[in-house]
């Protein structure tokens, strides 16, 4: 095992924000860390790169325990690499950058060329090294910041968001070198999308985050569903003939087919009465059903509709003790936009 | 009579007179010896403090701000009572030497240059030392790191520190006693020139003063543009 | 970049050194008062003891009190002030070995030219000093226990004036001392005591038209050297309570073994020597005679 968590959580002024009773990562392979903006990704990133210290629990890396001291935590955090989402590039060139953890290393002159070459060429920014590192581009300083990674040779690299903000070329290259580290160095890889198709394509495992928990009930509210354009326009999502959602536009590259697969949130669903939305109440369009069942859950209230088809809502203990739902009841699932997730 | 006293000024200025240019290279001594020790004190004082949560920093932090505005007669009056031949350094014999006001003087602006750096660094974006942590820099290799992009708003702190010092009265007059050829620096001969109550010297000075006051800004403005580039 | 920064710092560390080495073997450190300074005196007679004897002093100008301050904890090697009673006071507690009668001044009384309290004329100082005070006329002091402070107290002590005791805290010798000073009874509207020095003295009592006693020398140079002058003009002169002598005492090594008293002793003898005193009596400021000296006659 390469990291293994146990009771983990890190508390920020008394939230909550990662809540991991038990985790574990294996070596030589690449998982994706999925999940809404604020799941906690970011946080459980900078706690296995040892940047952070967990509120609670522990981290093992390598069958250690992981020492929150200065000296061991040096040596064991060279073995791993946190690559950012917007990663900031030191003052110098491109060469400087990428030598910089080589340097720190007191490696021989000799083979910082060496390394540092090799980094730049598998990242193919060869024809950079004498660059100023902060005029380069969003898309070129990641790759750099990879090749200031992969000079390391790490046991572990870590990647927030790799594919984030880079246009598709980049997003193309920046995958085939994380297959590339993980087949030819047996580099372990933990990357952090939102990006299905990426972590689909290139992820042995996927860990899906929501509210600081693992989610491992992925399979509930996926529907295969028809996508339609009404001829005023509108974007219709129908799960059934008589559950159709009204939305904003399709994202791009989704085909109008009979057969796509729609995931609903749980969490970001809500609950309305049927009169408060006539009044104006409801912000987001949503489908009409009736309360079939309600349950107690790990990650909080369980609320099971049906629309037609079987939507789980999930709410906070608050949320349900101010709504107070009861089974029969007729209701409204509210669906804001960014709870609808395609699968390509 | 203020014409006329310019003019002679302006004469002592190009004849390069010799009294003059020992003052001033007087004080440009002291000055940069307390500002240099100052500087070793200070910047890595304020890296340290910058870069650390710690118990008690947000005391730390009111204390130094507070020591920025001691005035310079009370630490004149405390080095004073300490090296003066009945204080507990006075076998050392520092009194009335440039020792003495150098003493002075850096502990007039090891606030100025902690407090400045301290607020260099924090200006530098939270990344640089999660980067260079994260490429496995140990803490005194991260501080490096920081204090290097942090370079212009230190090197503002030092010149700023160097102003103080170079423009300061009351340590130099005393601890310095403004001995002529040991310890007469620029502001110390003005003051007394103007006791005399002859100009020409003190206007000379007050110009040569003005200078370096008017060069030391402008180099701290020039490095306040870098400073404000960085963070594009 | 990074050169330019070595080389500044390397160039730095250089001035520093050089700063730190300055001081040569054969100086001795004498504290004298601003008035002795700034009259000019010093830079004549201290190049030609350097030059006979190869001995630097190096010179700490304050007011009397500090002056003597000093050289009663020992910061100083000689002390050289004109207040005879604390000088020979001086001595008699063991801190100089022997005070050296070196040259004397005079104080002057000196008032606005239209003279409205009536001095000139009064004849002895007495009377000067009661009229300036029957008339609450503006008197500016000197307030910092001077050797002129000193001189003001003691001639309104004589003048019959009421006086009464004043507590003042002030800094000396870097510990706050509290002083009390005598000055004329119920003279709050009329008394300004300003703790400056004399030349600050001489143009705060110009510019409010006020009396005050002042040193010659520094008067002259106020009235003759400068450009505008003081308008005042002098009012009272010539009393022998007005005589100003000037003493130098070698700090005592048995009080402080550390002291160079053998370099200070021969610059107290060459003082009082033919050399010096020949000097002293040649220096003229504004044309004027300064100074004459005590121990040889001219």
């Amino acid at each position: 095992m390469m990291f293994e968590l146990h009771n983990l959580t890190r508390q920020y002024g008394g939230n909550t924000v990662l809540s991991l009773p038990r985790l574990s990562f294996s070596a030589r392979k690449i998982y994706a860390l999925r999940g809404a903006n604020g799941a906690g990704k970011s946080t459980l990133l900078n706690l296995l790169a040892l940047l952070d210290r967990p509120s609670a629990g522990t981290i093992r890396f390598r069958g250690e325990p992981v020492v929150y001291e200065s000296a061991a935590l040096t040596r064991m955090r060279r073995r791993i690499v946190l690559v950012d989402q917007n990663p900031i590039m030191f003052t110098g060139t491109v060469w400087s950058n990428v030598e910089y953890g080589l340097k720190v290393r007191k490696l021989s002159a000799k083979q910082r060329e060496l390394r540092v070459t090799g980094a730049l060429e598998r990242v193919d920014m060869r024809a950079f090294a004498t660059a100023d590192a902060r005029t380069l581009s969003g898309g070129e300083g990641k790759r750099v910041a990879l090749a200031r990674a992969l000079a390391l040779d790490p046991e572990v690299l870590l990647c927030d968001e790799p594919t984030a903000n880079v246009d598709r070329e980049h997003q193309e290259a920046m995958l085939k070198i994380l297959v590339h580290a993980n087949e030819l160095n047996h580099t372990t890889i933990i990357f952090a999308t939102h990006d299905i198709s990426h972590s689909n394509r290139i992820a042995h495992e996927t860990v899906v985050l929501q509210h600081g928990r693992v989610n491992t009930d992925r399979q509930l509210n996926w529907y295969g569903v028809h996508l339609r354009k009404t001829e005023g326009g509108s974007h219709q999502i129908v799960f059934a003939e008589n559950a159709v959602l009204e939305t904003g536009p399709f994202p791009a590259g989704i085909s109008y087919t009979r057969g796509q697969r729609v995931h609903l949130s749980p969490h970001l669903l809500s609950l309305q009465r049927p009169g408060w939305a006539e009044y104006g109440n409801g912000k987001h369009p949503n489908l009409p059903g009736t309360i079939t069942g309600i349950q107690a859950d790990k990650a909080g209230i369980r609320v099971v509709v049906d629309v037609a088809v079987s939507i789980d809502v999930l709410l906070s203990s608050q949320e349900y003790e101010s709504f107070r739902p009861s089974v029969g009841e007729r209701i409204l699932v509210e669906v804001p936009p960014d709870a609808v997730i395609f699968d390509p | 009579m203020i014409l006329d006293s310019l003019h002679s000024a302006f004469l002592l200025l190009v004849s390069w007179d010799a009294e003059m240019i020992e003052i001033v290279a007087v004080s440009l001594r002291v000055s940069c010896a307390s500002t240099l020790v100052a500087a070793l004190v200070g910047v890595p004082s304020g890296v340290v403090i910058a870069l650390n949560r710690f118990p008690g920093k947000r005391l730390c932090l009111t204390v130094l701000n507070t020591l920025l505005a001691l005035p310079t007669v009370v630490i004149g009056l405390l080095v004073y009572s300490f090296i003066s031949r009945r204080g507990v350094f006075g076998p050392l014999e520092l009194l009335y030497t440039q020792k003495a006001i150098i003493i002075g003087q850096v502990i007039l602006i090891i606030p100025v240059v902690t407090t400045l750096t301290i607020a260099a660094i924090s200006r530098i974006d939270r990344r640089y030392r999660r980067t260079a942590l994260t490429l496995g820099a140990t803490s005194v290799q991260m501080g490096w790191v920081i204090l290097k992009e942090a370079r212009f708003g230190v090197m503002a702190a030092v010149i700023a520190a160097f102003g103080r010092v170079i423009a300061e009265v009351g340590i130099s007059m005393m601890l310095g006693g403004n001995a002529k050829g040991f310890t007469r620096t620029m502001t110390t001969a003005m003051a007394l020139e103007y006791d005399k109550g002859e100009f020409v010297l003190a206007i000379a000075l007050g110009a040569i003063l003005l200078t370096f006051a008017f060069s030391i800004n402008l180099m701290f403005h020039f490095l306040q543009g870098r400073i404000r580039g960085d963070d594009v | 970049m990074r050169v330019t920064l070595w080389a500044a710092l390397a160039g730095l560390i250089m001035m520093t050194s050089v700063a730190v080495t300055a001081a040569a073997d054969e100086v001795i450190t004498m504290s004298t008062t601003t008035s002795t300074q700034a009259s000019g005196l010093l830079d004549i007679l201290l190049p030609q003891f350097t030059e006979a004897s190869g001995i630097e002093v190096k010179v700490v100008a304050k007011g009397t009190g500090a002056a003597i301050r000093d050289g009663m904890d020992g910061n100083v090697d000689v002390i050289f002030v004109h207040a005879r009673e604390r000088e020979e006071q001086f001595v008699a507690e063991g801190y100089g070995t022997k005070r050296y009668a070196v040259m004397h001044n005079d104080f002057v009384i000196v008032g606005p030219a239209d003279d409205p309290a009536g001095v000139r004329g009064s004849g002895d100082v007495q009377e000067a000093m009661k009229r300036i005070a029957d008339h609450s006329a503006l008197f500016v002091s000197r307030g910092d226990d001077s050797g002129t402070h000193t001189k003001e107290q003691q001639i309104w002590r004589l003048s019959g004036v009421p006086t009464e005791e004043v507590g003042t805290e002030i800094v000396k010798g870097g510990t706050p001392v509290t002083l009390s000073f005598v000055v004329p009874a119920d003279s709050e509207g009329w008394y300004r005591s300003i703790g400056q020095g004399m030349g600050k003295v001489l143009t705060f009592a110009d510019e409010m038209g006020a009396y005050t006693l002042t040193d010659r020398g520094t008067f002259i140079k106020y009235k003759y050297g400068i450009d505008p002058p003081i308008s005042l003009e002098i009012v009272n002169e010539g009393a022998p309570e007005l005589a100003n002598p000037y003493g130098v005492i070698p700090v005592n090594p048995e009080k402080f073994p550390h002291v160079k008293y053998d370099q200070a002793d021969t610059f107290a003898r060459w003082l009082v020597s033919e050399q010096a005193q020949q000097l002293i009596g040649s220096y003229r400021l504004e044309g004027k005679q300064l100074f004459f000296p005590d121990a040889i006659a001219q």
